[in-house]
């Protein structure tokens, strides 16, 4: 039923953002804005619910959490720079809204570096002296 | 072996589901390449796991924090745990207390050694026993007895000059009790010098005379 919720306030905002557009789109931008905060809180029970289904499995298959860790940090930072862009975009502001794209690339990155690190180090160890 | 290899491939499934599942929740933007990048590595390095535990290293036991990259890839199992650092110290402890200790007994040897030899310059201080009560930190407090052992100085390549024989009487002796009474005026001369030290000693560290010891030590 959270889907009809779901669908349902984004409706409404939609017809009270074209309605109140015409008279002043600030209000207008910042009740999108809050829609979509709102979606994303109703979310944040599920992706809970699906964090700690990851986390259960893991450590039944005994993979320690530093791949889970890793993994849940890219989701994150790629949800939260998405949903900052496309804010920024809606504004018109499509100049921020790439920077913070970039933002999220560069640290999802800096993620990937120790790992980096490591797979150079034990291919190098493979190779003779 | 086998349970090494099902370790592996039990890990590796799952981080191949991990990343599968991470490529349908990802936003459709240019962050799913970045991301999918980041995955590969992963999985290669899981894939390299057997040859790092030939190095004698486990995947699980590595550090991927940025700090540990960004101060020379020194690791957290080269430096010592806290409790090593604290027996480390402890011992240290112990050792500096022992050396002041040893400090403040030669200290007060030397300063016994000045005064008897001011005092009796025929005399010299062979060795002190200093007996201490420590307080809750194993240094001296309180100064509780001193043992004093002393012996006749002798200089430096000098040679006891060999008495000269007394005159033999052929006779009734008049002194029978000769050996005797100079072994007992021997002694009473000690037994004064020995009262002497110790009034001296005991004025110096305030202490009782009962609580210092002079013992005569045959040169």
């Amino acid at each position: 039923m959270d889907i009809i919720q779901i669908a349902g306030l984004g409706l409404t905002a939609t017809m009270l953002i074209v309605v109140i557009k015409g008279k002043s789109p600030q209000i207008a931008f910042l009740l999108t804005v809050l829609v979509g905060v709102f979606i994303f809180i109703f979310l944040l029970d599920k992706i809970q619910l699906v964090i700690s289904l990851l986390e259960r499995l893991s450590v039944q298959a005994g993979v320690e959490m530093i791949f889970l860790q890793t993994i849940l940090k890219i989701i994150g930072i790629a949800y939260i720079a998405e949903f900052a862009a496309q804010v920024a975009k809606d504004t018109g502001e499509g100049s921020i809204a790439s920077k913070i794209e970039l933002a999220g690339k560069i640290l999802i990155l800096v993620l990937a570096l120790p790992i980096v690190q490591r797979v150079v180090e034990t291919v190098l160890n493979l190779l003779p002296n | 072996m086998m349970t090494f290899l099902s370790d592996w491939l039990r890990g590796l499934i799952l981080v191949i589901f991990l990343a599968v599942i991470l490529d349908m929740i990802l936003p459709n933007n240019a962050m799913q390449r970045y991301a999918k990048l980041v995955m590969g590595l992963l999985i290669i390095l899981l894939m390299l796991s057997p040859i790092l535990k030939l190095s004698g290293k486990s995947i699980y036991q590595m550090d991927f924090t940025l700090d540990s990259l960004l101060t020379g890839g020194q690791h957290k199992a080269n430096l010592p745990t806290l409790e090593q650092i604290n027996a480390q110290g402890e011992q240290l402890r112990q050792q500096n207390q022992g050396l002041t200790a040893e400090a403040w007994k030669a200290g007060i040897t030397q300063n016994v050694k000045q005064i008897v030899e001011a005092q009796k310059p025929g005399l010299t201080v062979d060795r002190v026993e200093v007996t201490y009560t420590p307080n809750e930190q194993g240094q001296p407090q309180t100064l509780d007895a001193l043992a004093v052992t002393v012996k006749t100085r002798l200089e430096a390549g000098s040679v006891q000059a060999v008495p000269d024989v007394a005159p033999v009487v052929i006779g009734k002796s008049t002194d029978s009790a000769d050996s005797p009474s100079t072994l007992a005026q021997a002694d009473r001369r000690h037994a004064e010098t020995a009262a002497a030290i110790r009034t001296q000693i005991a004025a110096e560290y305030k202490l009782t005379a009962s609580q210092i010891r002079v013992v005569w030590r045959d040169s």
